[in-house]
């Protein structure tokens, strides 16, 4: 008989434990590193590439494999999923080999060139999965995006698909129905109409913002890709030159199957267009470089699994009062000039997949000084006592709000994410051109989640705009009133609502306080005499969001 | 603190004790009928009708307040006598019992279950006030958060209705210093998200929310007033930005630092 136990309230860590590596954004195995000079085993990675794959995907009891540790030692795999993400990769391991002399026309990647490690586009602050520079592609470059809050917003895509699609699945031959799904925080989001014309055919004709199969795709500024899987495995291609057999996507993909991936996420390859692997089996080199197989399914679980817990962006009001009222006056300015009816702050989750929920938020008096900025986790899965050892804990039997009708079981409100998951036309400053500055056909984008941009200018999706107050002023089409409703604002009141936004930001983990570890015990001046230089620092003593007290066995090191 | 099952049975004899007592009450207080006797008239027997119906509610209710489990009951009956006049006493005694629940999500999930399937205009509903200052005073530490998540998430008009004029009754009140730094700063991003979404009749208790919150200007922004600077209101910001302003020029021009 199964027992269930609530964890709940606040994982604080009894004492700080020094975190491995983690302080640049992009990292090496020790190693690897240990063979160099001068090399220092207390940064870089701790467990080399064969050590992370551990025992493959193998399942639930096999000890050292992907699906054992996200079942019951989850802080583990989102830590080994963030290493695997810092990894620089190297040639013997994969990296590069691809073939890039191709057609730019015909594979846009090509132009992007190659970089060693994810957080060689998406490093930014230090040490995050945040954003980065332009990467160079065609028809346009772009600008990477941060991924906070990834996992939210690939649950929020999810979501309001299966709303919308339950609405089509309710209409009866000759019926028309509005396709409008409410989310939370009363604004409905509105994606046209839709007309049932036969046993399984539809009149899309009237549906706006989204395919017409009903699928938000929240990835990619165009609105192109699904999961955080599929993004994943791609840009392991794309960027990297690193080819990923992944039997899930080629289940769900080639094979037109219905696959659960180890992170929660339904793959409907049978009534979803999902992006295949680049190799269609783990003996396929794809590149041609005399490796096969350079990202294990086990690497892409993790992988998968850390980026559906990458933290939420923060907030940052700042403690002055004045601020602070700047701060929300910019707010209502914002919400009164009709941009919250597309950046819509607060979207709600029916069934949150997530284990762990981490709030970051200004805190003059815990925060480091590099950003006062504390982050709180709080754990909100269940532990399943499946006699095994140690026992489950997972996100699966959650019963959080169980009880509650009001509140859908495991429901989470996503707050300040600003988005609407719709695609809109913003007018011509906004599609997509050439580099010879002729338009491309791409012209519509979807609502860009504003969380985070305080710290990531510069803007657009192609990032031609380099501050808050252009990027507004760029806005037309169904942009256009709220655009011109800032422009007539006053200048005080132009500074306010920028102000606002830039209270919006994305921080370094490393640098930030936390309850997980090192909570800033040794305050930054407290005496007046000048800042304590911290040992250790950033990983010990000056606080950090450290996930490594909650491992099963803090003591073995990521 | 007692947790265990005779703990938690002690505490619920406890909370069935004032319910069955009010009940009680109530019902011999009706069923005395109208104390002032100087002017027996046909209407008599109307209104000694309408007393029974009383009683016979009043009595149903506390039935149900003793069967506190069975919240899908007490909302139903709390749901099937709305509108009438007369039976307000006997929901009051089911909306105490439903408040009674030691379970906060419990409570919640049947008080706004109960408060959605009244479908009385909240202008017109007596127990209105009485619902909603109810729900202010669970608006104490944690579930003050939680509360804070449940008004943005709540869907069904009338729950949601009632949550939002719960905290704007919070903002008003001095409970809300109880709430710590970042509470309050959570409750005026959410007040602010929230008032351009609430029908026209609850905007008033919003926009005084919105002033308790974060004083006049907010205010003055929801209504639309100083936000272009050509409808002849001024916020104070603009006149602090002005002043600002206009000191560091004087500041320049007289050639001392303006930052001095």
């Amino acid at each position: 008989m199964k027992a269930t136990t609530v964890l709940t309230g606040v994982a604080a860590a009894a004492a700080a434990l020094a975190l491995g590596g983690g302080a640049d954004a992009q990292m090496r195995d020790i190693k690897e590193k240990m063979t160099l000079p001068q090399a220092n085993a207390a940064d870089g990675i701790r467990k080399n590439l064969p050590e992370q794959v551990g025992g493959g995907r193998g399942n639930i009891n096999t000890i050292g494999s992907s699906l054992y540790i996200i079942n019951r030692d989850p802080a583990r795999s989102v830590r080994r999923g963030r290493q695997l993400f810092q990894r620089k990769f190297m040639d013997t391991q994969g990296f590069s080999g691809r073939d890039r002399s191709g057609n730019i026309h015909t594979d846009p990647s090509i132009g992007a060139g190659v970089v060693d490690s994810c957080a060689g586009c998406h490093g930014r602050p230090r040490g995050s999965a945040g954003f980065g520079g332009d990467v160079f592609t065609r028809p346009d470059s772009r600008d990477a995006p941060h991924l906070f809050g990834l996992g939210l917003q690939e649950q929020l895509g999810d979501e309001i698909t299966k709303k919308l699609r339950a609405i089509r699945a309710s209409l009866a031959i000759g019926q028309t129905a509005q396709l409008t799904v409410q989310m939370g925080g009363g604004a409905t989001i509105n994606y046209g109409s839709i007309t049932r014309t036969g046993a399984t055919t539809f009149n899309t004709a009237n549906v706006v913002g989204v395919n017409a199969d009903l699928r938000v795709r929240p990835f990619f500024a165009q609105g192109g890709t699904i999961s955080i899987r599929e993004f994943l495995v791609g840009a392991f291609n794309a960027e990297m030159g690193i080819q990923g057999f992944d039997q899930d996507l080629q289940n769900a993909a080639v094979n037109n199957q219905s696959v659960t991936t180890p992170s929660g996420m339904v793959l409907s390859g049978n009534i979803d267009d999902i992006e295949a692997p680049p190799v269609p089996n783990i003996n396929e080199d794809g590149d041609g470089d005399g490796i096969a197989n350079e990202l294990p399914t086990a690497l892409i679980d993790h992988e998968e699994f850390y980026l559906l817990h990458y933290f939420k962006p923060a907030t940052a009001p700042g403690s002055d009062p004045d601020q602070i009222a700047e701060v929300n006056n910019g707010r209502a300015l914002f919400m009164g000039a009709g941009c919250g009816s597309c950046h819509i702050p607060d979207l709600t989750i029916d069934r949150d997949r997530r284990i762990a929920d981490v709030e970051t938020t200004f805190n003059d008096a815990q925060g480091n000084p590099f950003n006062r900025l504390f982050a709180t986790a709080q754990l909100f899965g269940a532990i399943v006592n499946d006699f095994g050892t140690p026992n489950i804990r997972t996100f699966e039997s959650n019963p959080a709000y169980a009880d509650s009708a009001a509140v859908p079981p495991r429901a989470f409100v996503v707050r300040n994410i600003f988005s609407d998951f719709k695609r809109h036309n913003l007018g011509p400053n906004f599609f997509e051109r050439f580099h010879d500055n002729r338009t491309a056909p791409q012209q519509l984008f979807m609502t860009e989640a504003l969380w985070g941009v305080g710290t990531s200018a510069p803007y657009g999706h192609d990032g031609r705009t380099h501050s808050i107050e252009e990027v507004i002023l760029r806005h037309g089409g169904e942009g256009q009133a709220a655009r011109d409703a800032f422009a007539a604002m006053t200048r005080a009141n132009k500074n306010q609502l920028v102000t606002f936004l830039n209270s919006l930001i994305l921080f370094g983990p490393d640098d930030t306080a936390s309850n997980l570890a090192g909570v800033n015990t040794n305050p930054p001046d407290p005496d007046g005499g000048g800042p304590i230089v911290n040992q250790g620092f950033p990983q010990a003593g000056h606080g950090a969001i450290a996930l490594t007290v909650l491992f099963n066995n803090p003591a073995d090191l990521e | 603190m007692t947790t265990g099952p005779h703990g938690r049975r002690k505490r619920l004899l406890w909370l069935a004790i004032p319910i069955l007592g009010a009940g009680i009450l109530y019902g011999v207080l009706a069923s005395r009928g109208p104390s002032n006797d100087g002017a027996r008239s046909k209407a008599v027997p109307v209104a000694a009708r309408a007393a029974k119906a009383d009683a016979t509610r009043m009595s149903e209710a506390t039935r149900l307040s003793a069967r506190r489990g069975d919240t899908e009951a007490i909302v139903g009956a709390y749901a099937a006598w709305a509108g009438d006049p007369s039976s307000v006493a006997p929901r009051k005694l089911l909306l105490a019992t439903l408040l009674s629940e030691e379970d906060i999500a419990k409570k919640l999930s049947s008080l706004l279950a109960a408060i959605e399937a009244d479908p009385t205009p909240p202008e017109q509903d007596p127990l209105w006030e009485h619902l909603v200052q109810s729900l202010a005073k669970l608006w104490k530490g944690d579930t003050a958060t939680g509360g804070m998540d449940l008004v943005v998430a709540e869907r069904r008009p009338r729950a949601r209705r009632a949550l939002i004029s719960s905290f704007a009754t919070l903002a008003a009140s001095p409970a809300l210093l109880e709430l710590n730094g970042a509470q309050r700063q959570t409750l005026t991003e959410t007040m602010i998200d929230l008032a351009w979404h609430v029908p026209a009749s609850q905007r008033p208790e919003v926009t005084e929310a919105l002033r308790k919150l974060g004083g006049n200007d907010l205010a003055d922004i929801y209504a639309g007033r100083g936000v272009t600077g050509k409808d002849g209101h001024v916020l104070e910001s603009e006149v602090a930005y002005k002043g600002a302003l206009a000191e560091t020029q004087a500041k320049i021009a007289e050639g001392s630092n303006p930052a001095q």
